[in-house]
């Protein structure tokens, strides 16, 4: 059985080296007969990632270059694209595979071989050590570096949505709501990198996150995506900022409320 | 409309209606009385109706964490237009989804303070993480002003600090900081020069923001020095040892290693730098007499007084070496990485009076013994020197020597005129070679390529290497006197892969001159469309262009080393230079620069 692993990169140099070789270390695979395929999706880096990738790994990663995109849902989708494994996997450039993660995600297909998506747990790491907050026990990872994926039920899903931020919970979503069996192999085998660069979303990707949320509820009603034929949106999408502490209680009027107000700082953000 | 609650992981879509007052409630607080007379107002429903499901969709909001009490009181009901056709009603919904809360819940914004952003946590908890400067490794800082320039040479990064950036370092010469300016530390922890503090730090600053501070922050850092330092190793730099008995005996074997090669004979050949001789000594007949030729001719009037430095330079005869000497050589070769510190320094001669650097790769090693004011340069394989070390030869040794004496070595091209000389800065390939060779070509005056032997207390440079280097056939369609003269044989003008190295004297016989004070420090920048345009600069910008490449290109280069730098930049003006176009023309855009100056 083939299975491509898809890294997507932008200006990764610092950490993609590791990852790659954290796919190239994985265990056991040839045993069970899994031939692995390696695509590195780079999405205009500038700081020479492409080039450092291929000056360490040569012909053992097939190196793809996707341009012009904001968002890690490009690189992604043209590598799978491009992918001819039965199986993909994906893993974020700065995320880190445990030796035995293929071999662990394939043995639970070979147990259930009706699963259509494979998960894992995984832990966070701080980089630098100590540095930024990060979740250290193992947690169920449903996320891109955890998944390992039938080709055909990518296939049925389509590719990831176009949004900066959300768009593989959406596409989770959208996976669930096709009925995809999935499944969390519960072994600690994916490390997730939190450090400053990869994290720095800015407020217009935060705004992505209901933009994506619509485009999931648009397609479980089964309407077209989320345009009007005149071009103009036809669900109007808002953000809510997470964490801002409740006010004094105040009596309200007659077992009602006094006056309410909307709980982010600054402003109501704009709305779309 | 589409809610996202990042706090909980819910989303939420909303009705018509609903989605019209939620937009009402981003203005302001308001109660569910208002709210129900806008419902009133645009739909067909009456008053108790509008009321009744005002209210509970209000209620909705709050239980769900989308609303809150306001700590105010609510303002006067603002009076709402009726619209004249009132759209059919149906009460504002708001349906819930918490199915994918644990997607959300994995995503690291999730917790993230809304005015910081990750990676600052919502709850800015304290006491916080902290940051302190790294304790060990190899990290050298130059700057006076409002700019410092970090190299750290273990890992090859360089940072500049500008504004609040270098405030906050020089505050952390006095111990750890918190990490509330997340945007200066957090980069510099990544770049390996702070480190995490040992433990939480109890912050009483004033939270973070402080934005306008960090807006007059600039922090650069660069990871280039990393392709520049050779060798690269990850021990400790080894500290030097107090008693050199056992080097300098260590040097009188290399010595009697040199004998043992040269008993056919020595070439002996005297030059001069900064005013003090120096001899070089080469077997008889070996092409490693060509090394002595970039370094300027001895002048009539040091001639008679003894040499400050005697450099004996060769290549191979292991097998003329006494046996444990020829098997440390071998041991260098093979792994040098067990002998050496970081930047090659050779562990057994490293002490108050010797040192020995190797360079692997070209395998030569350098070796100084202080005291003696001898040093040895051998090559431990037979191949030709390479086209750098015939270009600017010994420049491990000539660095020792000279930081001895205050000198400093700078990675720089020096010309100039009758009156004073500028300094051509910047990393390799920016153009100070041939900025030079046009200058000489033109008729100005020549000191130095590649490094120039600067004395920061008077304001002078040195004459160090009075050769020059072109990259390939177009430079020299450029610098046509130049053609033909290359003295390497790995030049690309005789077949080989290499630069050509030239020598001043031999195509513009006269230009190299001994001494000048120096006028200006030039960074040039190629830009054809505004050639010869002389911009100020800032130190800071000298700092930049000159610091890491000699820090980082010179491997005995310490904190001596930066404070020179340092106090260099500071003393002199700074100009940014456009070059393009032909020789002559640069070579008129330095004279212009040089002008004012004298």
């Amino acid at each position: 059985m083939q299975l491509s692993v898809v890294v997507p990169t932008f200006n990764s140099r610092r950490f993609v080296a590791e990852a790659i070789h954290s796919v190239l270390n994985q265990r056991h695979l040839a045993g069970v007969g899994v031939e692995l395929e390696v695509l590195v999706v780079d999405n205009g880096s500038s700081d020479g990632t492409p080039e450092l990738v291929h000056t360490l790994f040569g012909s053992q990663v097939r190196l793809l270059q996707a341009h012009d995109q904001q968002g890690v849902f490009h690189p992604r989708n043209v590598g799978v694209a491009a992918a001819e494994g039965e199986w993909i996997a994906l893993l974020d450039a700065d995320d880190l595979w445990e030796p035995t993660k293929l071999e662990r995600q394939v043995a639970a297909v070979a147990q259930q071989p009706e699963l259509a998506l494979v998960f894992c747990d995984g832990v966070e790491f701080s980089d630098p050590d100590g540095a930024f907050p990060s979740r250290q026990e193992p947690r169920p990872f449903l996320m891109p570096s955890a998944l390992l994926a039938r080709r055909t039920a990518l296939d049925r899903t389509g590719p990831f949505p176009p949004f900066r931020a959300g768009d593989f919970i959406a596409w989770f979503g959208w996976a669930q709501a096709l009925q995809l069996p999935w499944h969390v192999v519960s072994e600690t085998l994916v490390r997730r990198r939190v450090h400053r660069s990869n994290t720095s979303r800015d407020r217009a990707a935060l705004a992505d996150y209901p933009l994506a949320m619509g485009w999931l509820l648009n397609r479980r009603a089964g309407l077209a995506p989320a345009r009007s034929p005149s071009g103009g949106p036809i669900c109007c999408l808002m953000w809510c900022w997470p964490g801002a502490a409740p006010g004094p209680p105040r009596p309200g009027i007659a077992g009602g409320l006094a006056s309410i107000s909307t709980p982010w700082p600054g402003g109501m953000p704009s709305c779309w | 409309m589409v809610i996202v609650h990042l706090g909980s992981g819910s989303y939420y879509s909303l009705s018509d209606s609903a989605a019209r007052l939620w937009q009402e409630l981003s203005g302001r607080p308001m109660g569910a009385l208002e709210l129900a007379q806008r419902l009133s107002a645009w739909y067909d429903v009456d008053a108790d109706g509008a009321l009744r499901d005002g209210a509970q969709f209000l209620a909705h909001l709050e239980r769900e964490g989308l609303v809150l009490q306001a700590d105010m009181p609510g303002a006067p009901a603002v009076p709402v237009e009726a619209l004249a056709v009132r759209p059919p009603y149906a009460p504002p919904a708001l349906s819930t989804y918490n199915d994918l809360q644990e997607l959300f819940l994995l995503d690291p914004v999730h917790d993230v303070d809304p005015a910081q952003g990750w990676p600052r946590q919502a709850s800015s908890p304290i006491p916080r993480p902290g940051a302190v400067r790294r304790a060990d490794g190899d990290l050298l800082e130059a700057g006076m002003g409002p700019t410092i320039v970090l190299v750290h040479r273990d890992r090859g990064v360089v940072c500049r600090l500008d504004g609040a950036a270098a405030e906050a370092w020089r505050a952390l010469a006095q111990g750890p900081r918190a990490l509330n300016d997340v945007a200066i530390l957090a980069p510099l922890l990544e770049a390996g020069v702070l480190e995490p503090a040992p433990s939480a730090i109890d912050s009483t600053e004033p939270e973070p923001g402080a934005p306008e501070v960090l807006a007059e922050a600039r922090l650069t850092i660069s990871h280039g020095l990393a392709e520049q330092i050779r060798p690269w190793g990850q021990q400790r730099r080894p500290a030097r040892a107090a008693n050199s008995e056992g080097a300098r005996h260590l040097c009188g074997r290399i010595e009697a290693w040199f004998e043992a090669v040269a008993d056919g004979g020595v070439d002996q050949q005297w030059r001069a730098v900064a005013g003090e001789p120096i001899t070089v000594h080469t077997p008889r007949g070996d092409a490693c007499h060509q090394l002595a030729a970039a370094l300027p001719s001895l002048p009539q009037h040091l001639q008679g007084q003894p040499p400050g430095l005697e450099v004996r330079a060769w290549c191979g005869g292991l097998d003329r070496a006494s046996p444990r000497l020829a098997n440390l050589m071998e041991s260098l070769r093979s792994s040098w990485r067990t002998l050496c510190g970081p930047r090659g320094e050779v562990v057994d001669l490293h002490t108050v009076d010797t040192t020995a650097i190797f360079n692997p790769g070209p395998d030569v090693l350098s070796v100084i013994d202080r005291r003696g004011g001898r040093a040895w340069a051998v090559k431990l394989d037979t191949q030709p020197f390479p086209f750098w070390e015939i270009g600017s030869p010994f420049r491990f040794l000539l660095h020792d020597h000279f930081s001895q004496r205050g000198l400093q070595m700078v990675h720089a091209a020096a010309v100039g005129d009758g009156d004073g000389a500028v300094l051509v800065v910047g990393q390799g390939g920016s153009g100070k070679s041939t900025t030079a060779l046009a200058c000489a070509a033109a008729g100005l005056r020549y000191l130095s390529d590649d490094y120039a032997l600067v004395d920061p207390e008077r304001g002078l440079v040195h004459a160090l290497y009075g050769s020059g280097k072109l990259v390939g056939p177009p430079d020299l369609d450029r610098l046509p006197a130049y053609r033909g003269h290359s003295i390497n044989t790995d030049s690309f003008e005789q077949g080989g892969s290499g630069k050509a190295v030239f020598l001043i004297d031999s195509v513009v016989p006269g230009a190299l001159t001994a001494t000048l004070p120096i006028r200006a420090i030039v960074i040039p920048r190629i830009d054809p469309s505004r050639a010869g345009e002389a911009l100020p600069a800032s130190v800071g910008d000298a700092l930049e262009a000159i610091v890491p490449s000699t820090l980082g290109q010179l491997p005995g280069a310490d904190r001596g080393d930066a404070r020179r730098l340092e106090h260099f930049c500071h003393s002199l003006p700074v100009v940014s230079l456009a070059l393009g176009g032909d020789g002559p023309a640069v070579a008129n855009a330095v004279r212009e620069v040089l002008r004012p100056c004298s």
